[in-house]
This record gives structure tokens, C-alpha cells and sequence, in this order.
């Protein structure tokens, strides 16, 4: 079987046209096709943007409904209190050493760091702790009260000696 | 190129097209580009400038709805195709008012003689009958005279990719002549 077996009357009318150089047009429609697609790409993330944009004002605006409809009241200032460094424990010389307990100036040294607690360090109460311990290690004499005293060994040596006597009244 | 692995590779060059990858356009275009525009010239009987304004409309609406292009439902190509299609189709409905065919007669001849302005009406009258009768066929007739005369393929390449017999096409040539011949008018 052939493909044409007579000579088909159609042929010059469905011939194709012979080559023509289209190299003009297919650049120029390459162009036109091209500048469309980027401006698509640019629609495109103009749109991505205004999408975005959109979020954020959603959210600023979701912000704004839920916030309290009356202005806060006005905060005191926070009282910052400075932290002074926790004293060393008044004994450090009482530390775990027993053979410090035997030792005959332990009663000065004690009452030193309280006159220095009271001095320097302005911490009555390590003062009053160190004291006491001083007191407690001394001799019966140096709770008597002496002209060298201070105020708060003063009042200290002024407790124990009601609290001895109330004790003597009581016994 | 097998089927699956051509759908693959349209599909890929449609997403990148999509998220607007110029190389990828470029590679697609200067792939078709020719045979579209054979395709067109040959609907249009060689008339250049109604071919190229269909051919530039063609492109501009495919990259324009190219979204909608289904390597699935079949080849880039062939999508293409059906662009032009439909815009000639559309052209020679519009011409039935105004032929787009007839604008030449008498204007645009280069030696600008009356024979010559004569015989560029008459080329151009007779280009225009050729591309209407080939608008009227069906889908199927177009193809097999698409298939043999445009792409000069023979019958039993056509049937062998149609999956149909060579005489089965050879018939369907026949149909198909018959009926461009009744839409063109005797050509004898």
C-alpha cells in the first residue's frame, strides 16, 4: 500500500508554506511573553507583601481591641533595696575549730568584730551577736561595765545584769 | 520521550513557569516555538501576517493561563495548538463580516503594479478559502491532514502512533479530504 497512490488534487492546497525566517517575531514574542511573566512574578510578591502587611496590621489592631479601655494607673517606682552581703558569720573566729574555745582572747577578738559590726560595717545586729559571744566567752569581770563600752555593750551588760538579778529574785 | 517522564518534565517546567523561572519559559518556548508556528502558517495558507499576529496571541494567552495547561491531558504542544485553533476559529467567525484576508487587495504590493495587486488579492482570496475550509473540519479530520501534509508523516507512522491500522487511517484520510473538499469548494 502506498501513501499517496495518485496524485492528490489537495496537495497544493494543504502543502505546507515553504521556510520563513520567523527569527524577528520569535524574539519579539519572547519579549512580550517574558515582560508578562515578570510582571506576574512582581504581582505576585506585591501580593505576598500586602498579605503579610494585612497580618500585621490584623494583629496590631486584635492588640489594640483587647487592650483595657482605661489608661493603667500609674506605678510606684520599685523600692530597690540594696543588698547588702549577708555578714560573715560573727564567729568566724568561733568557726569549727575547737581548740579556738580554749583560746584566753577570744572574748577580745569576739568583742572587736562587734565594735567593728558596729563601726564600720553598720549592722547592729551582727554587732549585738558578736558582743553576746564575747560576753558568754569572757570572764565574769568583763561584764562589768566599764568606761571603754560603747552603747549597745552597754545595753547588753545592762539586760544581762536585770535578767541575773530577776533570776537571783526569782530563785 | 515516554509519556510518564514527558509529564514529568512539563509538569516541572509549568511549576517553575508558575513561580516565574524565565529560563524556564525560554526553554519551553524555543521548544515550540517553531512548530507552532508552521502549525498556524500552515492553517492560515501561508498568509505571514495574519500567521503572526495568531502565532503572538497564541503565546501571550499561554503564558497568561498557563495554569491551566494539564500535561496530563496532553503535550504543551498540543495545548498550544488548541490556542491557535480556537483563535482562528474565532478570526474567521469575525471574518464572515470583515475579512481579515481581503485587507491586502490592491494596497500592498511591492512593485505596487495592478497585476501585481491582482494576483496578491487573488493568493490572498484563495489562502483565506484554504484556512476557513480547514477551520470548518473536525478535531480528527484537521489532525490526519495535520499528520500528512504539515509533518509529512506517513499513513503507518500516523496509525502506528494512533494505535489504530494503517487502512483505518487511510480511510480517515479520505473522510478528511472529502470533507475539506466540500468545505473549500471543488479545487478541480
Amino acid at each position: 500500500m502506498s501513501d499517496t497512490p495518485e496524485r492528490d488534487p489537495l496537495e497544493d492546497l494543504l502543502a505546507p508554506p515553504g521556510p520563513i525566517d520567523a527569527e524577528a517575531l520569535r524574539q519579539s514574542v519572547l519579549a512580550a511573553t517574558t515582560r508578562r511573566l515578570r510582571r506576574r512574578r512582581w504581582q505576585r510578591r506585591v501580593a505576598l507583601a500586602a498579605a503579610l502587611a494585612a497580618c500585621y496590621a490584623a494583629g496590631l489592631l486584635t492588640m489594640r481591641l483587647l487592650a483595657p479601655a482605661f489608661p493603667p494607673q500609674d506605678i510606684p517606682a520599685e523600692v530597690v533595696r540594696e543588698e547588702r552581703p549577708a555578714p560573715p558569720p560573727a564567729p568566724m573566729v568561733v568557726a569549727a575549730d575547737p581548740a579556738a574555745e580554749r583560746r584566753p582572747d577570744r572574748a577580745a577578738r569576739l568583742r572587736q568584730a562587734g565594735d567593728r559590726y558596729l563601726t564600720e560595717e553598720n549592722d547592729p545586729e551582727a554587732a549585738l551577736h558578736a558582743y553576746s559571744e564575747s560576753l558568754n566567752a569572757g570572764s565574769p569581770d568583763d561584764s562589768k561595765f566599764s568606761p571603754d563600752d560603747n552603747w549597745l555593750l552597754m545595753a547588753i551588760k545592762n539586760a544581762r545584769e536585770k535578767e541575773a538579778r530577776h533570776a537571783n529574785d526569782d530563785g | 520521550m515516554q509519556s510518564s517522564e514527558r509529564v514529568g518534565r512539563e509538569r516541572a517546567l509549568r511549576r517553575a513557569v508558575l513561580a516565574g523561572d524565565e529560563s524556564a519559559w525560554r526553554a519551553w518556548y524555543d521548544e515550540c516555538f517553531d512548530a507552532l508556528f508552521a502549525y498556524v502558517l500552515w492553517r492560515c495558507s501561508g498568509l505571514r501576517d495574519v500567521a503572526e499576529e495568531v502565532v503572538q496571541e497564541t503565546w501571550l494567552t499561554a503564558v497568561r493561563r498557563v495554569r491551566h495547561f494539564d500535561p496530563e491531558a496532553g503535550t504543551f504542544a498540543g495545548w498550544l495548538r488548541g490556542i491557535a485553533a480556537n483563535l482562528l476559529r474565532n478570526r474567521f467567525r469575525r471574518a464572515r463580516r470583515h475579512d481579515p484576508f481581503a485587507r491586502a487587495n490592491g494596497v500592498s504590493c511591492a512593485d505596487g503594479t495592478a497585476e501585481s495587486a491582482d494576483a496578491e488579492a487573488l493568493r490572498r482570496e484563495r489562502a483565506g478559502r484554504i484556512a476557513r475550509a480547514l477551520a470548518e473540519l473536525s478535531e480528527r479530520h484537521e489532525a490526519v491532514l495535520r499528520a500528512k501534509y504539515l509533518e509529512g508523516r506517513a499513513v503507518a507512522d500516523i496509525a502506528a502512533e494512533w494505535h489504530e491500522t494503517p487502512k483505518a487511517v487511510e480511510s480517515l484520510l479520505t473522510r478528511a479530504r472529502e470533507a475539506f473538499r466540500a468545505a473549500y469548494g471543488n479545487p478541480e
